[in-house]
């Protein structure tokens, strides 16, 4: 195995990447380390009261509904203890964006976006969740998706 | 709600501002060429009043509204299941109606009714122009998003 370091001013963090001619039982198991050593792990509780640890990685929204936060991830929607901004700068702005005032979401995981002919804006993440962007939001997901892909991070 | 408040206090005090730099301008200019009295506002209006301060100081104050209005009325713009074009249809509604009160009281304008319509046309032909574009632009951005994730895929 092979370990290449590389430094570019494209990284604006610390980026792992593990290749191989195939998805083996290796590649799996080295990138479930990286992510227990490297995720930024979220506190949450599921509706039966059981707490987990939600990965960054695999957290599709994060919403304030009323005086309580959620967090959605592919396994189901987890509550959490803190405010949506703390969420926001615990997440970071790499992959995370602000969509409205109450939610924030994964750019990573955007399946498509649509509007109505009275203005309403639609999000469908790759799970098949809907929700709603305000319109000040839309052009700021456009510049970050843009600026991502000319870096080559997407 | 009170990001909103402030928001429209501080609107307030501009617009009064700004208001009373204006009719303070038009009347310099116009005492320079040899008008007298204050010109910026109308006879009939002033003669609603028992003096001319008073019909300064609320004139002062409506323009100090007129931006409130404006400036509060943008909530309207944070109801995000509410598509935009109804938004701005209800922000034109509002502010209209208090900016056109306002200006019809302020200039008389009740007096010449084809004044009023093309106060009101400008306005509203100012307005679809605005939501046009901003429609426009809405649809591009979107295009270029759909576009991005679409080759992530």
């Amino acid at each position: 195995m092979k370990i290449l370091t590389e430094t570019d001013n494209k990284y604006k963090e610390i980026e792992l990447h593990v290749c191989n001619n195939a998805l083996t039982d290796e590649v799996r198991a080295i990138v479930g380390e990286l992510h227990e050593i490297y995720d930024v792990n979220i506190p949450g509780t599921d509706n039966k009261g059981n707490r987990h640890m939600l990965r960054r990685s695999e957290i599709l929204s994060a919403y304030s509904e009323g005086q309580k936060v959620f967090v959605l991830t592919y396994d189901g929607t987890y509550s959490v203890s803190r405010k949506l901004y703390e969420l926001e700068k615990d997440l970071g702005d790499i992959d995370f964006i602000r969509i409205s005032k109450s939610e924030i979401i994964n750019i990573r995981k955007i399946r498509s976006m649509d509007m109505s002919l009275t203005g309403t804006i639609k999000l469908v993440m790759k799970t098949g969740y809907k929700t709603y962007v305000s319109r000040r939001n839309v052009s700021k997901i456009k510049d970050k998706l843009t600026r991502e892909r000319s870096e080559g991070r997407i | 709600m009170k990001e909103y408040l402030k928001r429209g206090i501080t609107s307030f005090a501009i617009s009064s501002f700004a208001g009373l730099l204006v009719n303070l301008t038009i009347d310099l200019i116009a005492n320079l060429t040899g008008h007298t009295g204050f010109v910026s506002m109308s006879a009939d209006y002033i003669a609603l009043f028992p003096s001319i301060v008073l019909a300064a100081y609320v004139n002062i104050l409506l323009y100090g509204v007129i931006g409130a209005t404006f400036a509060m009325t943008t909530v309207v713009y944070e109801i995000e299941r509410m598509g935009f074009v109804i938004q701005s249809i209800i922000y034109f509604v509002i502010t209209s109606s208090v900016c056109m009160a306002i200006t019809i009281f302020l200039w008389q304008l009740y007096k010449y009714p084809a004044a009023i319509i093309c106060t009101l046309l400008g306005f509203a032909v100012s307005h679809v122009l605005m939501i046009t574009n901003e429609y426009r632009k809405l649809k591009a951005d979107i295009k270029v998003i759909n576009e991005i994730s679409a080759g992530r895929e």
